[in-house]
């Protein structure tokens, strides 16, 4: 199996308005396999470690310095690599139907309108289409992301800590939903993520990336399936994971990481 | 439209004791006073506003000079300038520049104007449009950026270039602001203007309110007031339903 992504020796560095650098990656090497019925990689790291910026750097916003970064059928304007952020809401003068086919109306393009219904219905959007996102809640805003995400038919999509404002089971429904849609659409996502409980429920792969300056810690495998959060919580793989992954956090940087809640 | 229903009515009933008070003591106890002309006298005077003084053709050549200077500098900032260039080189680099700006109020920059212009509409134009670029470049300093980060960062992840992202998605956040700014600063746009006329002597309001000054007319100075009010008035009225039915996400 090809690689999707393979990143080696990827450094990143900013400046500061001191005029000081700060490196925020330095190093980096990871590789995530293309998998035929899609997978989730989540990359799980402390604030500030810079899961943002790697997640940029992989969608070609920003540049990186030193190293190398392959992604098959390398990102292009005509191929980009969406980024759903952390306040993921919706363009207000739009409602929820124009928001999701607003990357395609502005490069006009155009894909049937069934498609785009499919895309609405997948992800739990059906009967707000007329909705503006101000008079919708947070899950539905990452809806729209997503949807306006699906529409461009990427392979891959990032999501950057997305669900970190969302009420436990607004998450949960948004979890179910995502997992649905990896498999219709054989879709790739790297989610960055604080929260252990995500990463477990969600991920097929696991990364562990040091605090800043970024650096992989450790990679895990991830073959547990739940069908929910409450009844993985409760298990004896997911407490064996979450054992594994908080002894590696410390082992690197005597840091107990992640947040519980479910 | 979002205006409190009952302090809509509390103004409306000071409006009309104001005005029966006018009424009783001008009308009534001292009509032939100078210091206050009553209304009889006011009514007499707007017609022959319209009738010895071309108020009409006045009045376009203000309000168009207002309106048309504002609509002009939104137009040519839009088209012409990015805002993230604009906060990323220009703020960011030459903080204290902005902050003069921001500091100086428009009407200083606006009187040394009115001495280098000449009086002619093209004088009047510049002069106008100086002023709401003054506007418009305070509302575009004190915009918050950070509302529009992920905005950003979501459009051009999926591919949307930067002068796209800059007409339909940066310039549609800030438009509110510059509209909300606008209509703050709306008495006091006009009354730079009437200032420029009144100060040149040139065609507008502001020259017949010199002309009036200059006879000591004051019931024509009054009536001048008094359309000059209803004037900004109803055009407060009309950029609010612009404003909620255009920028109503605001």
């Amino acid at each position: 199996m090809p690689d999707l992504i393979t990143i080696k020796n990827l450094s990143k560095s900013i400046t500061l308005e001191s005029g000081v650098k700060k490196s925020i990656i330095k190093n980096l090497n990871f590789n995530i396999l293309l998998s035929e019925q899609g997978s989730v990689s989540s990359i799980i790291a402390p604030f500030g470690a810079g899961k943002t910026t790697l997640l940029k750097v992989i969608c070609g916003i920003e540049k990186f310095d030193s190293g190398s970064l392959e992604i098959i059928n390398s990102v292009s304007k005509n191929n980009p690599i969406p980024l759903i952020t952390e306040t993921h809401s919706g363009l207000p003068w739009l409602n929820v139907k124009e928001n999701i086919i607003l990357p395609l109306k502005v490069k006009n393009k155009k894909i049937s309108d069934e498609s785009i219904d499919q895309i609405i219905n997948d992800t739990g959007l059906a009967n707000y289409e007329e909705f503006y996102p101000q008079n919708i809640d947070s899950g539905f805003q990452f809806r729209i992301a997503l949807a306006r995400a699906l529409v461009i038919s990427p392979k891959i999509i990032l999501i950057d800590d997305s669900f970190r404002h969302l009420d436990i089971d607004t998450r949960n429904e948004i979890y179910i939903t995502i997992r649905d849609i990896i498999r219709k659409y054989q879709l790739h996502i790297i989610l960055a993520t604080t929260n252990l409980i995500e990463a477990a429920f969600l991920s097929n792969h696991i990364f562990l990336m040091s605090k800043s300056p970024a650096e992989i810690i450790a990679e895990l495998e991830n073959q547990n399936q739940f069908n929910d959060v409450q009844s993985m919580v409760v298990s004896n793989q997911f407490e064996s994971l979450s054992k594994k992954i908080q002894t590696k956090f410390q082992e690197h940087s005597g840091i107990a990481l992640i947040h519980y809640s479910v | 439209m979002f205006n409190n229903p009952n302090k809509v009515k509390t103004n409306f009933y000071v409006m009309i004791l104001l005005l029966s008070i006018w009424i009783i003591l001008t009308e009534l106890f001292f009509p032939g006073t100078q210091v206050f002309p009553s209304p009889s006298l006011v009514i007499i005077s707007i017609n022959d506003l319209f009738k010895n003084y071309n108020f009409l053709s006045h009045l376009v050549s203000t309000v168009s000079i207002v309106y048309i200077s504002m609509i002009a500098i939104i137009l040519i900032v839009k088209a012409k300038f990015s805002f993230v260039d604009f906060h990323s080189k220009f703020v960011k680099y030459f903080l204290p520049i902005p902050n003069f700006f921001l500091i100086v109020p428009e009407i200083i920059i606006g009187l040394l104007l009115i001495f280098w212009l000449g009086d002619s509409y093209f004088g009047k134009l510049i002069y106008a449009v100086i002023i709401s670029g003054t506007l418009v470049y305070k509302s575009l300093v004190k915009f918050d950026e950070n509302k529009i980060t992920d905005h950003i960062i979501a459009a051009k992840s999926v591919g949307l270039s930067d002068q796209i992202i800059n007409r339909k998605i940066i310039w549609k956040f800030i438009e509110p602001d510059i509209l909300n700014d606008f209509l703050n600063k709306h008495t006091f746009f006009w009354s730079t203007i009437i200032a420029f006329e009144f100060i040149q002597n040139y065609n507008g309001i502001g020259f017949i309110l010199r002309q009036a000054l200059e006879y000591h007319d004051i019931s024509l100075i009054v009536s001048l007031l008094l359309l000059i009010t209803i004037l900004v008035f109803l055009g407060d009225q009309l950029l609010k339903v612009v404003r909620n039915k255009y920028l109503f996400w605001n």
